[in-house]
């Protein structure tokens, strides 16, 4: 358990870092761009590789921030209109869909990553393009995770 | 799937291409469409065929690259002289890169060009290299051959998205282009466009692929047709490309763009830095000293018979 | 009847706040397993995100809409609107309206202009004494007409994607863009209109141009004023291109937010990224399952069956038009823009033509319709990404959205049927 809450603040601390840096990052080398370009005539050839999957990147944590307490895009109508002893069932229920969703996916873009490991192809500079994908179904895991345990949570505090 | 828009002319003959196929293999094998880039680029469109979404696509020399690097001795710089020239050695080297993109993995049914690159400028005339270093060239990013091309002219060259380059031009945020008559036509650049320097930079070429492991699933019977078929659509497409390029050109030329002719000097001076470029193309492995041979041979014997 | 249950059990978990994105991702794997295709195709489709035009902007304008909102810009914004057009009826609305429109031009998103202006803007309004549900629905709506405005990259892939094909009739930028702009005024019109009709009871008071007042107010936003100078002036004078507009915003306002008026501390600055980049990631995630859900509906070949579907119903240019409009308000609705225009023109343009209906105007037509798409309930993207901005309730966003919504239906159904409001300035 001890391990396992040190683990869940590495990945919090690997998050922010990512998505700071990240945006950061892609602000920076994107007005480097600009000053290469006017005062020295030249500039980074993977600039705009880098920044298109830096949107990507920024894009794939920040849903993964976002799952941190649920706060991704819904309608949610119904559920202030249920009973209050009915709402976590319903709640973990769609918690569970959720998670369900995200681990298929995860376990897809797995399956792309590790077809693209046969290729050296690259998606920036030297870097593959299967590094580049990681993301994705690295994103879809924690997000997976987060609803999980947000499920069982939602189901044990129950009033 | 293909970066063809429907309605155009390809797309037409691609359809009633279909048509046919469908007819002769008495419904046996059916195509559906999916065009304008619908699918995604090059790259989207050939992890789409690895995962069995699609089976075939028109896809650019370039990004075959991974089935068969070979294919890039058509994209060497300045390496042939005219549209003839490199017609005439098509008709004997487009076999065998169809037998190496068929060894990785694709059975094309021909090759189409696309055409001559030129260069194209907005501030100044470009005849020597020199007058191209002191420009701002634009080269799309991500695309090998455009910058084997700068880095063998040693120009320094400015990548922003393709969305950007009309507006740069109009800017003067850069202010030279490589590209072929008709797409500078189709990306209204030639609004922009002053000066053009009449030295066909790179050949570009497509072609028409469908996965191997799909297609010997296929009788042969079956297969025969298609290859008929697909190979008429693919070499009537190729001749129209020469025909639209040539009526690209001559519109520019009557839009008052000043075309440039190199002097002698100035065309070695090009030429000596394409043939570094060849170099390094050899000595990275993605072109080997055969393919070279066979291309000189024949680039010889049509510069003799002319 | 497996089908049915599916339907009605998405709809049961969308109504009970599923996320967006995992109903799409529902939809569109149910789709491609029926298909017969591999999952693969999802990883692949949410790669494309990379091959998105002018996307960057997203994470950075959001940023940088982020810290002003964190900041008191909207307080000094308010002071020089106030200063410099307080005589003039409703005038932060058309500011409001002016802004927005001018920003989507450049960002080619309407989706963009709410989470990077809204927050700015909306307390603006507020605070100035328009009404709460006004506000929201301007706010909202207000960046809708900036597709038709140059250099909106909509428009040019339209007019790249009819240039190619086979119609005997070229069209040019120049004539899509000269079009766009009386349909675009009237729109403009319409919405000022709605102000001055919804404040007629309690008008925001005009006050006389005061000399004074504005310079004290211009001196206190010195920093801020001369930003969208500095980067149209970039821009034109080719320092910069337009993708790279999104970056120097970004840096010029994190600059003068943090160093010079110091209103946001560095700890504040990472709490503004993460919660700036959240936002970008919910909505990045819903565009990113959109374009594979748009896949699915391009592999099974929905929009074109429905299109051929339409075309059997037709017995007249009117019918056409109105079931165009109809058609191309649910497209917007589910599908990206840039998707909609290579996929549908190339069909809808022959079909129109034969009705007698000119490329230029029904390209006006196709984006005017599109951008309405967006704003029509339930799931136009833009009220949910609104509800997400603004943390209001999604139904909140409805009511407050609607009266605009609609006027901006009339003004399409007016562009629509009167064809010489976009082509009076075009020769041929
Ligand atoms: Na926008
Ligand atoms: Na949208």
């Amino acid at each position: 358990m001890h391990s396992l809450l040190a683990l869940r603040t590495r990945i919090l601390q690997l998050e922010d870092i990512l998505l700071v840096g990240f945006l950061i990052l892609a602000m920076v080398l994107a007005c480097l761009q600009i000053v290469l370009r006017n005062f020295f005539g030249t500039g980074i050839i993977w600039g705009d590789s880098f920044l298109r999957i830096a949107v990507l990147w920024i894009g794939m944590l920040g849903a993964m921030y976002a799952s941190r307490d649920d706060h991704h895009i819904s309608i949610d109508i119904g559920m202030r209109f249920l009973p209050q002893h009915i709402k976590p069932f319903v709640q973990s229920v769609v918690f569970i869909f959720t998670a369900a969703i995200c681990i298929t996916v995860s376990w897809y873009s797995l399956q792309l990553v590790l077809l693209e490991l046969e290729d050296n192809q690259y998606g920036f500079a030297k870097v593959p393009v299967w590094l580049c994908e990681a993301i994705i179904p690295f994103a879809f895991l924690i997000i997976a995770i987060r609803y999980f345990i947000a499920a069982l949570l939602t189901l044990h505090n129950r009033p | 799937a293909a970066l063809f828009p429907d309605g155009s002319s390809w797309m037409q003959k691609m359809r009633a291409g279909a048509d046919e196929i469908k007819e002769k293999t008495q419904g046996r094998v059916k195509f559906k469409f999916y065009p304008g880039g619908v699918m995604g680029d090059d790259k989207a469109v050939i992890r789409k065929m690895k995962i069995g979404q699609l089976q075939g696509g028109a896809l650019t020399g370039g990004s075959l690259i991974q089935a068969y690097s070979e294919n890039q001795v058509y994209s060497l710089v300045l390496k042939y002289q005219s549209q003839k020239e490199i017609e005439y050695v098509r008709g004997f080297v487009d076999p065998l890169i169809m037998q190496g993109l068929e060894k990785g993995g694709y059975v094309s049914f021909g090759l189409m060009g696309s055409g001559f690159s030129y260069i194209m400028s907005t501030k100044s005339p470009v005849a020597n290299v020199s007058e191209l270093r002191k420009l701002k060239t634009w080269i799309p990013a991500n695309d090998e051959s455009a910058l084997e091309a700068v880095k063998a002219f040693e120009v320094k060259p400015i990548t922003l998205p393709l969305g950007d380059v009309l507006a740069g031009l109009q800017t003067g945020l850069i202010n030279t282009v490589a590209i072929s008559p008709i797409g500078a036509i189709v990306l209204q650049w030639h609004t922009q466009i002053k000066f053009i320097t009449e030295l066909p930079i790179l050949y570009s070429f497509g072609t028409l692929v469908l996965n191997k492991k799909d297609f010997n699933k296929i009788s042969s019977a079956d297969q025969k047709i298609i290859r008929t078929v697909l190979s008429n659509i693919t070499k009537a497409a190729d001749k129209q490309n020469i025909k639209d390029n040539e009526a690209a050109l001559a519109t520019l030329r009557n839009q008052g763009i000043k075309f440039i002719q190199p002097n002698v000097t100035e065309l070695n001076e090009w030429k000596k830095y394409a043939a570094e470029s060849e170099k390094r193309m050899l000595s990275a492995g993605i072109i080997s000293n055969k393919i070279i041979g066979i291309v000189n041979g024949h680039i010889k014997t049509f510069r003799k018979n002319k | 009847m497996i089908l049915i249950l599916t339907i009605v059990a998405l709809l049961v978990l969308a109504y009970f706040g599923a996320p967006l994105f995992s109903l799409i991702l529902a939809v569109a794997m149910l789709g491609f397993y029926y298909q017969d295709i591999s999952l693969m195709v999802i990883p692949i489709e949410l790669y494309r995100i990379t091959n998105t035009p002018l996307l960057l902007a997203l994470p950075l304008f959001t940023f940088a809409g982020y810290l002003l909102s964190e900041s008191n810009t909207s307080q000094r914004l308010v002071r020089v609107s106030r200063a410099m057009l307080g005589w003039f009826p409703t005038e932060l609305s058309v500011v409001t309206v002016v802004v927005c429109a001018f920003f989507t031009a450049f960002t080619g998103a309407t989706g963009i202009t709410i989470v990077a202006l809204g927050a700015l803007l909306y307390p603006a309004l507020t605070q100035s004494g328009y009404p709460k549900d006004y506000s929201l629905g301007l706010v909202t709506t207000s960046g809708s007409m900036g597709l038709l405005l140059p250099p909106s990259l909509p428009l040019i892939l339209y007019v790249i994607i009819v240039q190619q094909m086979n119609l005997g009739q070229s069209i040019t930028i120049e004539q899509v863009f000269l079009a766009g702009i009386l349909p675009t005024l009237l729109m403009f019109i319409m919405l000022f209109a709605w102000g001055l009709w919804v404040t007629r009871a309690k008008p925001i008071a005009l006050i006389p141009f005061n000399f004074a007042e504005l310079r004290h107010s211009l001196r206190e936003a010195i920093w801020e004023i001369p930003l969208p100078f500095f980067v149209l002036g970039g821009i034109y004078s080719g320092i910069f291109a337009i993708s790279e507009a999104a970056a120097v915003t970004a840096l010029y306002v994190l600059v003068v937010e943090v160093f010079i008026y110091k209103e946001i501390g560095l700890k504040k600055l990472v709490k503004v990224i993460q919660d700036s980049m959240t936002m970008v990631g919910g909505i990045l995630l819903i565009l990113g399952v959109a374009l594979a859900l748009t896949n699915y509906l391009i592999d099974a070949e929905v929009p074109t069956k429905l299109f051929e579907w339409i075309k059997q119903h037709i017995d007249s240019k009117f019918t056409f038009l109105i079931l165009l409009n109809l058609f191309l308000l649910v497209l917007g609705m589910i599908l990206d823009i840039f998707s909609a225009i290579v996929i549908m023109v190339p069909l809808i343009v022959p079909v129109a033509m034969g009705y007698g209906i000119h490329p230029v105007h029904l390209g006006i037509i196709f984006l005017a319709n599109m951008q309405l798409g967006y704003l029509t309930p339930p799931v136009g993207m833009n009220l949910f990404i609104a509800s997400y901005r603004f943390k209001k309730p999604i139904t909140e966003i409805y009511r407050s959205t609607i009266p605009l919504m609609l006027l901006l239906l009339v003004s399409v159904l007016i562009i629509t049927y009167w064809p010489s409001l976009s082509l009076v300035f075009i020769s041929n």
